[in-house]
């Protein structure tokens, strides 16, 4: 069940995609905070700077300091540059490299540390790297060597490329991130409001399905094109489903007028015949026309009357005490056990046609139950709501009738000997439909098994 | 007493009022709604009865505009419309009863009586009925015929009891039902019948003059006296 609806639904391709989607922009802004922002490019730096070092000590060990001096110069030259070298005399003298002055003996640390100092733009000649505004100085990550003839070594390397990378890297991020949130908010603010409206919808056809009022109409909303249109042609569909009820109701009412009014006008000829012998013969006659007629005509009434104004709070096991009580008598004369286990019931419907439900299948139950037979009536809980059951011990349908029986006029064939017109079922099948209950009639080796199923009440 | 008919089958009007007459009533005929409200506002009738489908004004219209100018007269609307709804519409509209067609004379005439007396009566809460050597009493809830107890169930009390406020009035099936069991629809099912037999048994038999009467074709009586 849960996993058709799942499949069923849209909403579920939909969200995997933004998942994927959320999950590769969060990715990305994680790699641009923490790999690309996080200095990696110091490190690099850092090899570089050090690889340079050694370089110039394995010069200034075999070559000595003035071709250290020279390949600084060379390098000095070289386009592109951003390194930064300095040698300096004990006496504070540049003797070479870009560095010019080097009193930042103190705040420079050694070679295996480095450090990062703030140098003013006039005090490095750097070829190409380019300056950053407003700061007025690079910054540079370097460290300092002492030679044993007493120069100073300073080698560093520009970084403010790198640190703007990393500054560019972070703020991408967190862009991305931020981003992403915002959106985030966005659809769960419509899909919060969709759904929201939605379910209006369709509360609104529920409540229209339950109470049978059809003059409820959905809200048009006026901030959602769309959904506002939506409304407008559910109403629409709404203000046509009750103009055809009420002309079905109105045609209905005219045949009902058209057909009783002439049987009044039969009733009351009959009434006045002189004749005793013959008025109590079409009076038979005539009642039983009559009969016929009415429940007819009351089924069509259940049927197109949908509105259940009439509906109220009542009690099931009530109702068939009641009914049981009717029957006690005649029961009696048959000498029929009725038999009743009824647990309190309550249930949202109309008094008298439940009643007269119960009191057509009991009605039925007594008359196929032969003398000193059985009936029952029966509340049992179930799981979703409860089963009134009448159960006789009569002779049951034959096999492949249970539903024909509901049928109108319908009778079966075994029964013609006795009383009735065939309506009786299909008066409680006219109100079971009206009020959302199932009747089941089965054999029930012996008799006839009759099953009202309530279904559980939702407010 | 002076009835009023607002009908527009003349047959069926023709018939009310000539079972009226002949036992000694006075009949006015509206024949559509504007007439029947026209009389009906402007005479004293004992009881009026209405159509519910009129040409003009509807009966349920005229009924709200009788109540509206507190006039308290007992209506009973004849309908060919027999839902739940329409009676319940019909009752709340001010009708003191309702009468689905196709019905039966003595069945109108049954209710028109009940209501009339009804209106008539200045309601005083009888504590004892009775009917010729029968002696109910509501309070201690015992029925006794000659000094003698007789012992019924409580279903064939309110038979009893209903009857007896109704003594000397014809009382229908459907009424019975209506009353007793409190449901409201027509029973097509002979099980009063049964019911009144019982009651009988208990209450008629072995005694010299039975007090429950069979009016063959509308229902029962217990005649006054």
């Amino acid at each position: 069940m849960v996993r058709n609806a799942l499949r069923q639904s849209t909403i579920v391709p939909l969200s995997f995609l933004l998942g994927l989607l959320l999950i590769g922009s969060v990715s990305v802004a994680g790699f641009l905070i923490l790999i690309v922002g996080n200095k990696a490019g110091l490190i690099e730096a850092r090899s570089a700077i050090h690889s340079e070092i050694s370089r110039i000590k394995e010069t200034e060990k075999h070559l000595g300091i003035s071709a250290v001096i020279t390949t600084i110069d060379q390098s000095k030259l070289a386009e592109e540059n951003t390194f930064v070298y300095g040698v300096f005399a004990r006496s504070g003298e540049q003797v070479a490299g870009n560095l010019k002055d080097w009193d930042w003996e103190e705040k420079v640390s050694s070679f295996e540390e480095l450090s990062i100092i703030e140098v003013p733009h006039s005090k490095i000649n750097l070829s190409t790297a380019s300056q950053r505004p407003f700061a007025g100085y690079y910054d540079v990550l370097t460290g300092k060597h002492y030679f044993d003839d007493g120069y100073v070594l300073f080698v560093g390397r520009n970084i403010d490329e790198l640190e703007a990378a990393s500054w560019i890297a972070t703020t991408l991020g967190w862009a991305v991130i931020g981003v992403m949130l915002l959106t985030l908010i966005y659809v769960g603010w419509v899909s919060h409001y969709v759904s929201n409206s939605v379910r209006r919808f369709s509360r609104t056809a529920r409540r229209i399905s339950t109470t049978g009022d059809l003059s409820l109409r959905i809200n048009q909303d006026s901030r959602w094109h769309d959904l506002g249109q939506l409304a407008e042609t559910w109403n629409s569909m709404l203000d046509e489903i009750q103009i055809l009820v009420s002309k079905i109701q109105n045609a209905s009412n005219n045949i009902a007028h058209d057909l009783r009014t002439p049987l009044t006008r039969m009733r009351f000829d009959i009434e006045r015949i002189q004749d005793v012998s013959l008025r109590g013969e079409l009076t038979k006659e005539a009642d039983t026309l009559l009969a016929m007629i009415n429940g007819l005509l009351r089924i069509v009434e259940i049927e197109t009357h949908k509105q259940r104004s009439s509906f109220k709070e009542i009690y099931l096991d009530r109702i068939l005490e009641d009914v049981v009580l009717y029957f006690t008598p005649v029961a009696e004369e048959k000498a029929i056990t009725l038999k009743t286990d009824l647990k309190s019931i309550s249930y949202f419907g109309d008094r008298d046609l439940l009643f007269q439900s119960f009191l057509n299948v009991l009605d039925n139950a007594i008359k196929f139950t032969p003398n000193e037979g059985t009936v029952s009536i029966v509340i049992e809980r179930c799981e979703n709501g409860c089963v009134v059951s009448i159960l006789d011990s009569g002779p049951g349908v034959p096999e492949g009738l249970e539903e024909a029986v509901f049928d109108r006029f319908y009778r079966i064939d075994e029964s013609r000997g006795t009383p009735g017109y065939g309506l009786g079922l299909s008066i409680v099948a006219a109100v079971a439909e009206m009020h959302g209950f199932d009747v089941k009639l089965a054999n029930n080796f012996p008799g006839v098994r009759v099953d009202f199923v309530f279904p559980l009440l939702s407010a | 007493m002076r009835v009023l008919i607002i009908e527009d089958d003349s047959k069926v009007t023709g018939f009310i009022r000539k079972g009226l007459d002949e036992l000694g009533h006075t009949v006015d005929v509206g024949s559509n709604g504007r007439d029947g409200l026209f009389l009906a506002t402007t005479e004293t009738y004992d009881a009026i009865i209405v159509d519910r489908m009129l040409p003009g004004i509807d009966g349920l219209t005229i009924l709200q505009t009788i109540r509206a100018s507190e006039n308290s007269t007992p209506v009973i609307i004849l309908s060919a419309l027999g839902s739940v709804e329409e009676r319940v519409r019909g009752l709340r509209a001010g009708a003191d009863d309702y009468l689905v067609k196709p019905f039966a004379f003595s069945e109108l005439l049954a209710r028109i009586e009940i209501l009339v007396e009804r209106a008539g009566r200045i309601e005083t809460k009888k504590t004892k009925l009775t009917a010729y050597d029968l002696t109910m009493d509501l309070l201690s809830r015992t029925v006794e015929r000659s000094g003698e107890r007789i012992e019924l169930q409580a279903r064939e009390f309110r038979l009893l009891e209903f009857m007896l406020q109704h003594k000397g009035q014809v009382v229908t099936r459907t009424m019975l039902l209506e009353h007793v069991w409190d449901y409201h629809f027509d029973p097509q099912t002979n099980v009063i019948d049964v019911h009144i037999s019982r009651l009988r048994r208990k209450v008629d038999k072995g005694f010299e003059k039975p007090i429950i009467t069979t009016i063959r074709g509308s229902g029962y009586i217990i005649h006054t006296g």
